[in-house]
């Protein structure tokens, strides 16, 4: 009898999951008819029809008998902004937490244990993952951005933007009227970098107590193997994070699927601008922040679904994610009591 | 056959003599019959005085343990050792489970730091300076010394690097000195026919009795001035445990080598000295054929014959 109920609850969660592919990949069926594979390589976004002069090729107004003719550029949507803003702000957050996060494992298994403050360290990180990604969004709106806007980026550029080859960071190229021209990125500390370093925040914990876990589990004897041969604290460190790598990168890629997935922190300071920048401190839009904030207002049909087929290719890749990761830390299946 | 392994070191009749079903029948001795006067001194706290023959004074030394100490938080797992390994000599530690062999063992490369709480008093001397001198750097202590855990515990790294380790941590970067120091060292431990072709190969796919030999070649690619054997053979099949057998004897030629092991058999097979310890006191030592042969214990005549313990 509780073995039915137990196959039920397992059955209800399979079927959770299959019936949010089935009505997404259902609702989002229109664009997927429409754009097909061509929408995660194009990077126009449109929602509404355009009506604007034509240009020549030499990017003058071109004139009819009855003036100015006009272009009639139709809706068009295409994910490639931001799987590109997802892409980056999840790697620049990779970059920042993962060397923190592995850090901060190593000294929670080698060194806090010694200082009998493993239980308290490891509660604070434990309550940093609990913490409503609201509360890092407003941190980050309020503290992080205007700290950005007014202090680093001002710094950054004055420093960075006379290096050759860095100019590109700072300014960004528009046509405007049919001509190319460059002009500064305004700073306002709203950008992908800010993004970026909310998501490492909002990452950190996650890695940190999967790689504390991963790494306790190290034999014993692997670490005192290396000290007796001679190795320093740090060499012996380094043994363990060799022997445990492949947890490691099971811990990146959770920490990593959550990056790409976190939706109210990053909407709040990315920005919000469909195109892709060079610059890092550019504002952008991911995935996720896309979705919150069209999804409300979408009412054409095809924005709709265009959106959802956004929504799709994330959860295909977080779903990804999290099965190559589970697959790294807990290794091949063992075969439980049944 | 074993038998071959017997006669290089001692006489065929220990087997014999220390096979459990001797005709000789004693009855069992119960815990305060008297029997063992020193077992029962131990067993009410005291540490008395060990029956150490003279034969283990007269060596030269490489390690001397004075009056060791050691303590496991308020537990005291050590009490009062006091023993001289003599150099180039293979020494094994012998007594039942808890004994403290393996702590003592673990005392010499000071690998006991590791745990919270541990506190020593008393000398090891190795080569004359204490090991647990408040100037004495362990790191370099243990590059003087090597040891082989109970488990194999091969690094997930290539047989190459494994055996070199000990050579690039301590900042070796020629390839040519570490492939010939490679080769020497997997050529003493025994291995070198066997993995010759495949040394870029995964060490973890090699037999649990390769892999401990692998651990040997690792630990004495340095040439260290003493090599720490941890119950080298627990964890290996009969005949793998053979093969390290010969090896140590072999290896017993070259360095000074301070074995622990649960295998009474094996102590009499592979050691030119044994050291009987129970419950952290040293009980008797001496040469390992007048330990099993002509013990001068009680406690170490029933103990080496399988009869208590």
């Amino acid at each position: 009898m509780l073995r039915w109920a137990c196959r039920l609850s397992g059955l209800v969660i399979a079927a959770m999951l299959a019936a949010l592919i089935l009505v997404l990949a259902n609702s989002a069926l229109p664009a997927i008819r429409k754009f097909g594979a061509g929408f995660i390589t194009s990077s126009e976004w449109r929602v509404n029809e355009i009506e604007r002069p034509l240009r020549g090729p030499d990017g003058k107004v071109v004139m009819g008998e009855d003036g100015v003719v006009m272009e009639i550029l139709p809706p068009a949507f295409g994910a490639l902004p931001v799987i590109y803003g997802t892409a980056a702000t999840s790697l620049i957050a990779l970059v920042v937490a993962v060397p923190l996060s592995l850090g901060a494992a190593l000294f929670l298994v080698r060194v806090a244990p010694r200082l009998r403050i493993a239980g308290p360290v490891s509660f604070l990180v434990e309550f940093l993952a609990a913490i409503p990604s609201l509360a890092f969004g407003v941190w980050g709106l309020f503290v992080l951005a205007p700290m950005f806007q007014n202090s680093v980026a001002p710094l950054l550029r004055r420093i960075l933007e006379p290096v050759p080859g860095l100019h590109w960071l700072f300014f960004e190229k528009i046509t405007v009227a049919g001509r190319i021209i460059e002009r500064p990125i305004p700073l306002n500390g709203r950008d992908l970098l800010t993004g970026s370093l909310i998501l490492a925040v909002m990452i950190l914990p996650i890695i940190t107590s999967v790689s504390r876990d991963v790494l306790r589990s190290v034999p014993r004897i692997q670490i005192e193997g290396t000290l007796a041969l001679g190795a320093t604290w740090w060499q012996s460190c380094v043994a363990m994070l060799r022997y445990a790598r492949s947890g490691l990168l099971g811990a990146v890629l959770l920490g990593l699927a959550r990056a790409a997935g976190e939706t109210m922190a990053v909407t709040m300071v990315i920005g919000n601008n469909n195109q892709i920048s060079a610059s890092p401190f550019a504002p952008a839009q991911t995935m996720a922040s896309l979705l919150a904030n069209e999804f409300g207002e979408a009412t054409d049909g095809m924005h709709r679904a265009a959106l959802l087929y956004v929504a799709l290719i994330l959860l295909v890749m977080s779903l990804a994610f999290n099965v190559v990761a589970r697959k790294l830390v807990v290794g091949r299946p063992s075969h439980a009591v049944h | 056959m074993p038998g071959s392994v017997s006669m290089t070191k001692t006489p065929a009749r220990i087997e014999t003599h220390s096979r459990p079903s001797t005709p000789v029948v004693r009855p069992i001795p119960q815990a305060d019959s008297g029997q063992y006067p020193l077992i029962d001194a131990i067993k009410r706290g005291e540490t008395p005085e060990p029956m150490r023959h003279e034969s283990v004074q007269s060596v030269g030394q490489i390690l001397d343990i004075r009056n060791f100490e050691l303590w496991y938080g308020a537990t005291k797992a050590l009490h009062g050792i006091t023993m001289p390994i003599a150099a180039g000599k293979v020494t094994a530690l012998i007594g039942p489970s808890g004994c403290g062999k393996s702590t003592l063992l673990r005392s010499v490369n000071r690998l006991n730091d590791l745990i919270d709480g541990v506190r020593t008093s008393g000398t090891i001397a190795l080569d004359g300076k204490d090991v647990y001198a408040r100037n004495v750097d362990v790191i370099t202590l243990r590059k003087r010394l090597g040891m082989v855990f109970q488990k194999p515990n091969p690094f997930p790294m290539s047989i190459f690097e494994n055996v070199v380790y000990a050579l690039r941590i301590a900042g070796e970067r020629r390839k040519s000195l570490l492939q010939e120091a490679c080769e020497k060292a997997l050529r003493q431990a025994a291995l070198w026919d066997e993995v010759k072709d495949r040394l870029k190969a995964s060490a973890m796919g090699l037999s649990g009795g390769q892999q401990q030999r692998l651990c040997i070649a690792r630990a004495i690619v340095s040439e260290p001035q003493v090599l720490l054997l941890d119950e080298p053979c627990s964890a290996l099949d009969p005949i793998a445990t053979l093969r390290i057998e010969e090896l140590i004897i072999e290896i017993g030629r070259r360095y000074t080598v301070l074995i622990v092991t649960h295998n009474m058999q094996q102590a009499a097979r592979v050691s030119d000295f044994t050291a009987f310890m129970y419950l952290g006191r040293l009980v008797e030592y001496g040469r390992t054929a007048d330990i099993f042969q002509l013990p001068r214990l009680r406690e170490t005549e029933d103990y080496v014959t399988g009869r208590f313990g």
